[in-house]
């Protein structure tokens, strides 16, 4: 297997990226003229042992550590083409931008991006574009770059991988850093504002209360969005229209409205959907929209339906008395495959916590109110007991068995208090168990350590 | 007795004093970082002590049953340090948003460690400079004001907020007027001691200890000494824990002389006074928010000003940039610091330690091919 890191250098990324755009149509229209021969009898063994192991071979010489089961997958076809044309357009966009006069702005996770497409600046997430390498296997390189530049490997990978991003000229092009301190999250900013020092390129931070819901926090916020408005409107030399940014807010919690429609039908038995298309997938639409909001609603719209048929049929990823997994933090991009086997194993994740950085609804007397509700809510945002609630909450909703707490490497205010969170769990009557890796960084991490903690956890609580 | 000694006795027998000060009613308020106002906890008639003890593994070790091991080893000192019960003399402590790890700290002293019953928390905000920072800063402070005036049953007067901050600058001058005298080539006072009074200023009653350190900056001023060839350091880094001077111990006994520091328990702690200002909140909330940055407050720039600064007054032949292990922040200011000062011709020294022994004889290494290296 070659090593992708050393293969892949931004040209030819900015090359894949011009191929793959005139290809991202007809890959999704091809995925909707196959769906429906998957039915039929001839149709299947060619599938099966033809298709299905040409696109798994394919899958592992783009690096990414993963086996898809096509036959099992048939009705996640569609969306996974809707997904594979949105990256590709996103990036075809990105990496066209100067010619197109486009402004992009790196951003991190999560950010009120609603802000950025009212104002035709394409958000591009500096995170999404380091999972993307993650899974790809090339993040390596990358980091490399990063401790050539002299940070080092105990940072938060997720944001560490930007600064070596820029070492090794990888970075997709941008004209602005918008920091969005959501979680209060110090490595995004510093990240960021390193990332400003080496381009020359401005920075905006946007800071957020620790009080989400009081006054004056509040108020303080809608400020803070308000300055990044005003940064947006120098940056592209436009007036903020207010009408249309409620159009952006009405689009984008319309793609929210899927996500979390998602996340209510993993709650059915047997699970109906696994960890990939479930959740790894969808973090893609909603972390930055991808340069394109309804096109992520439809991508959403569309995992919501395949999941929605497998309900139907009674047909789930594992047996109806498989342990539910509830998982807190991202999971091992890198390492995929981890899902799969937990589902051999008889157990499948049903939720994942980072989803709800995003996942409320933009609702509020104007748009700015909205988006304060909105990114206040976000559940790394304030003290240990916000988080714990959360959780707690969510684990009850989606009928989670059991957690898994994954401790990213380098992420303090998530790791700072995952004991708390795992005492919370077991007061609670559920198990819950910690796990150290890194989400990013492959290096940081033990695949056979993790694997033998998972099934031992398991296997105990079967 | 040198008064150095005195001071460092006095420092040495305070947890004594508190006890007894708390027996007769007075209250005491742990604090955890630079930026808490402790002017306001004066003038609230309460006994404002940091918490900072650190530089041993034991209670680090403690904490990390509660704390994941990547946490830079000063949060875990001082939950360990509470969880052994050495804080139990508090009746509060007040911290604010320094950084994700200490940001966790109260959450996990409350749970784990029961904790005192009183608890504030700065929200403080990272980028400083705008008009919405201060106004936000600004009510925090007065939340605070609101929250000394119940816990200590005593009202907060604008005139005892101004004696409080005319103490406390005192402090400062007389702080700066110690740093001072390191300028001259052969410093009266070893970076080590200096850091010392330092550290002893943030929990002595400043009154006696403005004496005190008065009468060690006469003392000083009229030192004859030798001089020892050492290199001049400046040593760069964040929180140097109360019973950690490893670093500093081992440049001053390997061909270093530490003349001036940028930490957060030295020099940017002191470094600028409390302006004039008809409301004392806002001279407070000015000086706090706009002094010298810690890296996590934005823009940082101030702060590689600052040590640039420094390097000039103090004729510094190379600057040690001391990390705490798992440190975030300051550890994505060194490629800025080093690019910068490397272009003055100043050479950098990027050190990385913990509170364990282990890592001695490395440290030993490089810092003696550091000044050795400065030195040819």
């Amino acid at each position: 297997m070659p090593d992708m890191s050393r293969l892949v250098t931004q040209r030819d990324l900015m090359r894949i990226v011009s191929m793959g755009k005139p290809l991202a149509r007809v890959i999704e229209s091809g995925a909707y003229l196959i769906k429906p021969m998957l039915g039929i009898s001839l149709v299947k063994p060619i599938v099966n042992n033809i298709v299905s192991p040409l696109v798994n071979r394919s899958i592992k010489t783009m690096g990414i550590n993963l086996d898809i089961d096509l036959k099992r997958e048939q009705d996640m076809i569609i969306p996974l083409a809707t997904m594979a044309k949105l990256l590709i357009n996103h990036y075809h966009t990105i990496y066209n931008s100067g010619k197109n006069g486009r402004h992009v702005a790196w951003v991190n996770m999560p950010t009120p991006v609603e802000l950025h497409y009212a104002m035709d600046v394409i958000p591009c997430s500096t995170e999404v574009f380091a999972v993307l390498e993650s899974i790809t296997g090339m993040a390596t390189r990358t980091f490399e770059g990063t401790e050539s530049y002299g940070i080092s490997r105990d940072g938060c990978s997720f944001d560490s991988h930007l600064s070596g991003a820029f070492q090794v000229n990888k970075l997709p092009p941008g004209g602005a850093f918008t920091s969005f301190m959501a979680p209060g999250c110090d490595s995004q900013g510093k990240a960021f504002e390193v990332g400003s020092k080496i381009t020359g390129v401005p920075m905006h931070c946007v800071n957020t209360p620790f009080r989400y819901n009081d006054e004056d926090g509040i108020e303080y916020f809608k400020e803070e969005l308000m300055g990044l408005i005003g940064f947006l409107e120098n940056l592209t030399g436009k007036e903020m229209d207010y009408e249309y940014l409620d159009l952006v807010i009405r689009r984008s919690n319309d793609a929210i409205s899927y996500y979390r429609k998602l996340f209510d039908l993993r709650a059915a038995k047997p699970v109906p959907i696994d960890a990939l298309f479930g959740g790894i997938i969808p973090y893609l639409p909603v972390c930055d929209f991808l340069g394109d909001i309804q096109g992520s609603t439809r991508l959403l719209k569309g995992l919501c339906v395949a999941t929605q048929k497998r309900i139907n049929k009674g047909v789930g990823v594992v047996d109806d008395d498989a342990l539910r997994i509830h998982w807190c933090q991202f999971p091992p991009f890198h390492d995929i495959k981890l899902f799969s086997d937990m589902e051999k194993n008889g157990a499948a994740v049903v939720f994942e916590e980072p989803a709800m950085m995003w996942w409320e609804l933009a609702k509020g007397k104007d748009p700015i109110d909205a988006l304060a509700n909105k990114y206040l809510a976000c559940v790394y945002n304030g003290n240990t007991e916000k988080r714990v609630q959360k959780n707690l909450e969510a684990a009850k909703k989606y009928k989670a068995d059991a957690a898994i707490i994954f401790m990213q490497w380098g992420c303090r205010q998530s790791s700072a208090n995952a004991a708390a969170l795992k005492d919370a769990f077991n007061e609670a009557g559920m198990p819950a168990l910690l796990l150290d890796g890194d989400c990013v960084d492959a290096r940081n991490y033990a695949s056979g350590q993790v694997r033998t903690r998972v099934e031992a956890f398991i296997e105990m609580l079967k | 007795m040198s008064v150095f000694n005195e001071i460092i006795q006095m420092k040495n027998s305070r947890i004594d004093q508190i006890k007894k000060e708390r027996d007769s009613g007075r209250k005491v308020l742990g604090f955890l970082c630079t930026y808490v106002p402790e002017e306001m906890i004066d003038a609230a008639g309460m006994i404002s002590y940091r918490i900072f003890k650190g530089g041993v593994s034991p209670p680090v070790t403690t904490a990390n049953a509660y704390y994941q091991r990547n946490m830079c080893p000063f949060p875990r000192a001082c939950l360990g340090y509470a969880l052994a019960g050495e804080y139990d003399f508090l009746d509060g402590v007040v911290s604010s948003h320094s950084c994700d790890a200490i940001r966790r700290l109260p959450d996990l002293w409350k749970k784990y460690a029961g904790g005192p019953p009183f608890f504030f928390e700065f929200d403080l905000p990272k980028t400083y400079t705008t008009d919405n920072a201060y106004n936000y800063f600004r009510k925090d402070l007065i939340r605070f004001k609101g929250a000394l005036e119940k816990i200590s049953g005593e009202e907060i007067t604008d005139e005892k907020l101004a004696d409080s901050i005319e103490t406390y600058n005192r402090t400062r001058i007389l702080l700066r007027r110690l740093y001072g005298l390191r300028r001259s080539l052969n410093p009266p006072i070893s970076g080590v001691e200096a850091l010392e009074v330092v550290k002893a200023s943030m929990i002595l009653e400043r009154k006696t200890y403005n004496k005190k350190l008065s009468e060690l900056c006469d003392e000083l001023s009229i030192k004859r000494v030798e001089p020892d060839g050492n290199v001049r350091i400046l040593v760069s880094g964040g929180i140097v824990a109360d019973g950690d001077n490893k670093v500093m111990g081992l440049i001053e006994s390997h061909g270093g002389t530490v003349v001036t520091d940028d930490l957060c328990t030295g020099s940017r702690y002191f470094w600028n006074a409390i302006g004039d200002s008809e409301d004392p909140i806002d001279a407070i909330c000015d000086r706090y928010l706009r002094n010298v940055p810690c890296p996590r407050m934005k823009p940082s720039e101030k702060r590689l000003e600052h040590v640039i600064d420094l390097i000039k007054e103090y004729q510094v032949d190379g600057v040690v940039y001391n990390l705490l292990k798992f440190c975030e922040t300051f550890q994505y200011d060194y490629p800025i610091f080093k690019n910068e000062l490397e272009n003055m011709g100043i050479p950098i020294l990027r050190l990385e330690s913990d509170y364990t022994d282990t890592d001695v004889g490395q440290l030993r290494t490089r810092i003696e091919a550091f000044t050795e290296m400065i030195r040819r």
